[in-house]
């Protein structure tokens, strides 16, 4: 088995039991808490009443009045306060006047404003960068699989340029998946010192797609075993 | 590699074109040429057993070895 053979074999097995054993490729970033002076602003209920209608389980049917009412959520980017907007409603049933509640938003769809003015220009530049860059990479290897493809039709498969195209497309895959972890890290990073929600966490969830890494190791594989093929091919066809 | 195949020596020696010998052991001019410069990367024991009949000489007349590496 040659090095190379050796390092990339170890380094997909490695990848495969970093990636079912911890959560190094998932990433979860959470935000500091909202600054005190901050309110989350709740709006008082609409009047009237929803009459909703209860079925226990023993089969007694009971009819309640509750009324309902929204809160909105406002989120402050934390660079520019004066630019605070609604991003979010809420409803939360079952709410009766003058009680107190504890409001537990378990799942919260927020709105980010992306307007340079709100929340600066370094996601859209950085973004723009990687964007660019990932797309140099697709389409270089594109040509290298069209060109690939066309020698394995002709029957050239067992063939050093075959090898080191594989190679390259192997290391292409991998390099799109680390500038999708650098920029998914480094976005989020940035929201969370921009985007703040009055006394509560932000937690910014994050999972890069590890196919394209894996995809892209075994293809580094594959391209030393088709090196290794080319010298059994060679070592007959030089057999007089 | 170390082994040295003098078959164009032979070859002169016995007056017989590539063309007449590659015929003779079955194998192609081209064949017979990367075999001539020490291109190949293994010879079949049928294959020199032919030569050795066309050319009516021993296997040591055709292949010989010369070590590349210095002994320490």
């Amino acid at each position: 088995m040659n090095k190379k053979l050796k390092i990339y074999s170890v380094l997909f097995v490695v990848v495969i039991i970093v990636m079912l054993v911890t959560s190094v490729f998932k990433f979860e970033k959470t935000s500091a808490l909202g600054f005190s002076e901050e309110k989350l602003e709740v709006t008082n209920p609409p009047a009237g009443f929803t009459p909703i209608i209860d079925t226990l389980g023993n089969g007694t049917v009971i009819t309640h009045n509750r009324s309902t009412f929204s809160y909105e959520v406002n989120v402050v980017p934390r660079k520019h306060p004066e630019n605070k907007e609604l991003v979010s409603t809420v409803r939360f049933p079952a709410a009766v006047s003058n009680q107190t509640y504890l409001v537990k938003m378990q799942k919260v769809k927020l709105e980010v404003p992306t307007e340079e003015n709100k929340i600066g220009s370094f996601p859209m530049w950085f973004g723009s960068i990687t964007g660019s860059l990932t797309l140099v990479v697709i389409v270089w290897m594109l040509c290298i699989v069209l060109q690939t493809i066309s020698r394995i039709r002709k029957g050239e498969i067992f063939v050093a340029d075959v090898s080191r195209n594989l190679e390259k497309i192997g290391f292409m895959l991998s390099a799109i998946y680390l500038i999708e972890l650098i920029t998914s890290y480094t976005i989020t990073k940035y929201f969370i010192n921009h985007i703040i929600l009055a006394g509560h966490y932000i937690v910014f969830k994050n999972e890069c797609n590890i196919m394209f890494l894996l995809t892209g190791i075994a293809l580094l594989i594959i391209s030393q075993i088709i090196l290794m093929g080319k010298d059994l091919k060679e070592d007959v066809d030089l057999t007089v | 590699m170390s082994i040295i195949v003098n078959l164009d020596v032979m070859m002169a020696k016995r007056k017989i074109s590539s063309q007449a010998l590659a015929e003779q052991i079955g194998i192609t001019q081209a064949n017979l040429s990367l075999l001539k410069t020490g291109k190949v990367r293994a010879v079949r024991f049928s294959t020199l057993d032919a030569i050795c009949k066309a050319l009516d000489c021993q296997p040591g007349d055709i292949l010989e070895f010369k070590d590349d590496e210095p002994i320490e």
